[in-house]
């Protein structure tokens, strides 16, 4: 059973929403490997924002202000306070994007009606506690129990975000690190076997 | 810039050179005055490679000016890829050298006698037209080694590959950006193809000795100038993500979203998009050499293009945009960096749209004539256009002949002009706009500019379904009115978000004319330039049938959210109810 370490959430500059000082991105391999995905630990049924704020450590000022695309399972969010958490899912975290259509994907965007087939619709807390969507057995359904999900970082918050990510712990599947033994069982893992990014 | 010039290349004797003053033109620049221009002298019926229609070539109202990112470049003539009125536009230094000159516009008339292959040169001397023979054939890069040779370094040049000279209807008209590489293209629409048809290779264009353009107010000028630029490098867009990974930023999204077509518009994910995406495209940059930000021309703010080596450290390519990294990759279900770079420069090379071209490979790939993911196979596919074979004359025509060439129903176009890289299922709005546009699918048709800033038509709940319809006619509107200015569309994201930068806009307007236009200025311009080119299409015969998508987008449902396209008919017809 893993619980998540509040203790462990860093502390980063606040000026304009940004970490402060120029802080280095993620190696190359790190890059390639949040873009794809990575596995994170969460509490279920916590919203987008706590999930940024409290799992991933982001400051509220970085995500109100620099986190401006965030997708739960491929549907563009508008709310992250009622958007949840459940086992399993994906979630992708993006800055603000150009073009029209990445003015459309952005929170709360004025062009939001060109993306109503596939928003986000938000859901009860129960159901993303370990509902059904949440695939029923898979990780714990407490409240201080974590659950794994997927987390992809792009662009502008790879850039700030995916180092400290990794140093509170990110995880891939063993596959496609190319490496068999596993380090860590952890709740709700897809794979028998995880292997964690190195700091 | 109150001159137009009119060149009549099947003239007796030679190509005649005429110079008359903008005239009822007056105001007009860029896309305003390209379609104005062909609604008012094309007749709509005409063949689009015939000697009735012309081929407009103009800079915006601001371009040649030190409004920063004002270098965009309009052509515009009858498509023969769409048979309606067509406006593609390109960066490079094409519109800032040619505005310096004095020119509101370039114009290639009549017939060309056969076998003409023309050079135009452009100086503040005057103009002249020569036979140039030892081009005939030559590829984009090629080509301007030799004109290198000729003019020096400092020229901007306009001119087509052989894809333009075969008058294939996915051929593009390149201009060269600050290297002298023929990298950015008025891609869409085969306006390409009308280039050829009219016998002109290259246009050649040296602005020394020639002034930058002063405005009547210096003052205010300098002063909206300051906060335009402030206001494009304090947005978190045009200041930061564009110029560290460019337009191909939004892979990962789109992808995400689940509205990135791929294999041919059958899903909407990728699984190789990471490996393509900007972050990765930026992070091979700097290994090897390159540039991840850069600009296309002088004056650009934002600094989006990019500079692609190969693994050995030597120019490829430009960094692909999102739209080319999309269509020869996740729709060709290519996920190879190096190949999609190299599909790139052939496609500038030989003078081709990346987006039909794409697009076309991958309805090919359906076809069975290559397989999905074969990354050499696309790449010999898109030089047998530049050698001119039948397959690759059938290819060069873009994504609907080739599906009509080998029977298929799957062709992603409206109007005959293929989708760009979002799907209309998974982004319904965006399918609105592709439908009733009147270039064909298009999107940069609706693009710019929130209606809760100009508040055309009222005032739109974002969050209604219904929205839709009304948001894709507003932003239909202001974009037309921001293609009359030369600006670069990717101010779009500044402007949006930002009142005061749309104001310094209006600002620098103002100032450079002496003007005091307002939005609602703004949006007449932008209807007017709608409705010529709307009506210009009903002449030509287009009838509301035409603003639809392929039945097969309402029938098949696109993974991961399985919905299919649907507004009806009906409300598509409303669009341009105003």
């Amino acid at each position: 059973m893993v619980t998540r370490d509040d203790n462990a959430v860093q502390t980063l500059g606040q000026d304009g929403g940004r970490p402060g000082g120029p802080a280095p991105g993620p190696s190359e391999a790190a890059a390639a490997a949040f873009q794809a995905g990575v596995w994170v630990l969460a509490r279920p049924g916590e919203s987008l924002r706590d999930f940024m704020a409290a799992s991933l450590g982001f400051p509220a000022s970085y995500i109100e202000g620099s986190v401006s695309t965030v997708f739960l399972d491929a549907s563009p969010v508008d709310d992250i306070d009622a958007a949840l958490v459940k086992p399993g899912c994906l979630v992708a975290l993006s800055g603000a994007m150009p073009g029209l259509v990445g003015a459309v994907m952005r929170r709360r965007s004025p062009y939001a009606s060109f993306r109503t087939a596939i928003s986000h619709a938000g859901e009860s807390a129960d159901e993303a506690a370990g509902g059904e969507a949440a695939g029923g057995d898979r990780g714990p359904s407490g409240p201080e129990e974590a659950c794994l999900v997927r987390l992809k970082l792009f662009n502008a918050v790879l850039r700030d975000m995916g180092r400290m990510v990794i140093e509170r712990g990110a995880w891939l599947e063993s596959a496609e690190a190319g490496q068999a033994a596993p380090t860590a069982e952890l709740p709700g893992a897809p794979a028998a076997s995880l292997i964690r990014l190195p700091a | 810039m109150d001159t137009i010039v009119r060149i009549d290349v099947g003239a007796q004797g030679g190509p005649k050179v005429r110079k008359e003053p903008v005239g009822s033109y007056a105001g007009y620049g860029g896309r305003a005055l390209t379609s104005m221009m062909v609604a008012r002298e094309v007749p709509p019926l005409c063949h689009p490679l015939g000697p009735e229609n012309k081929l407009v070539i103009a800079p915006g109202l601001l371009s040649g000016t030190a409004a920063g990112q004002s270098g965009r470049l309009s052509v515009g003539c009858k498509s023969p890829l769409t048979g309606g009125i067509k406006e593609a536009n390109a960066g490079g230094q094409a519109a800032q050298v040619m505005a310096r000159l004095g020119y509101a516009a370039i114009v290639l008339e009549g017939a060309a006698p056969e076998g003409s292959c023309f050079l135009i040169y452009v100086n503040k001397d005057g103009i002249g037209v020569e036979n140039a023979p030892q081009y005939k054939g030559l590829e984009n890069y090629d080509l301007i080694e030799e004109i290198k040779k000729r003019y020096g370094e400092k020229v901007a040049c306009i001119s087509i590959g052989p894809a333009g000279e075969q008058r294939l209807a996915a051929a593009s008209i390149a201009c060269t950006d600050m290297e002298m590489h023929p990298t950015r293209h008025a891609g869409r629409g085969g306006v390409g193809a009308v280039m050829g048809a009219k016998g002109v290779k290259i246009i050649v264009m040296d602005d020394a000795g020639m002034p930058m353009r002063q405005p009547k107010d210096a003052e205010k000028f300098k002063a909206a100038n300051k906060a335009w630029v402030e206001g494009l490098k304090k947005h978190p867009v045009t200041g930061s993500g564009l110029p560290a990974y460019g337009t191909n930023v939004l892979t990962n999204i789109i992808n995400e979203s689940g509205g990135f077509p791929t294999y041919n518009f059958k899903q909407g994910q990728f699984d190789g998009a990471s490996k393509i995406s900007g972050e990765s495209y930026a992070a091979m940059m700097v290994k090897r050499g390159g540039q991840p930000t850069h600009g296309c021309h002088r004056g650009c703010v934002i600094q989006c293009s990019g500079i692609y080596n190969d693994a050995d450290g030597k120019f490829l390519s430009k960094q692909p945009e999102y739209e080319t990294v999309w269509a020869h990759g996740a729709n060709c279900g290519i996920d190879d960096m190096d190949a999609i770079a190299m599909l790139d420069r052939l496609d500038d090379d030989i003078g081709l749209d990346t987006i039909e071209m794409g697009a076309t490979v991958a309805v090919a790939m359906e076809a069975g004539v290559l397989k999905f993911g074969d990354a050499k196979g696309a790449i010999e596919l898109i030089k047998e256009i530049g050698k001119g074979t039948p397959l690759g004359r059938i290819i060069g025509s873009g994504a609907a002949v080739t599906a009509k060439a080998f029977g298929l129903e799957r062709a992603p176009v409206v109007k005959g002009q293929a989708m760009p890289a979002y799907d209309p299922r998974a982004i319904m709005g965006i399918g609105v706009t592709y439908a009733t546009s009147p270039m064909g699918a298009d999107h940069t048709a609706g693009y710019a500019i929130a209606t809760n800033i100009l508040k055309v038509g009222g005032y739109v709940d974002p969050l209604k379904p219904e929205g839709q319809i009304e948001l894709s006619r507003n932003l239909q509107i202001a974009t037309a009115a921001i293609d009359a200015t030369g600006m670069c569309l990717f101010i779009a994201f500044a402007v949006l978000d930002q009142p005061e930068t749309f104001q310094a806009m209006l600002d620098l307007l103002n100032a450079f004319y002496g003007l005091s236009m307002t939005n609602d200025d703004v949006v007449a311009l932008g209807k007017a330039v709608l409705k010529a080119e709307r009506d210009f299409n009903a002449a030509a015969g287009f009838t509301k049938e035409a603003d639809r998508l392929p039945e097969y987008f309402k029938r098949e449902a696109i993974a991961p959210h399985n919905v299919t396209f649907g507004i009806k008919d009906e409300d598509l017809d409303k669009v341009f109810n105003w």
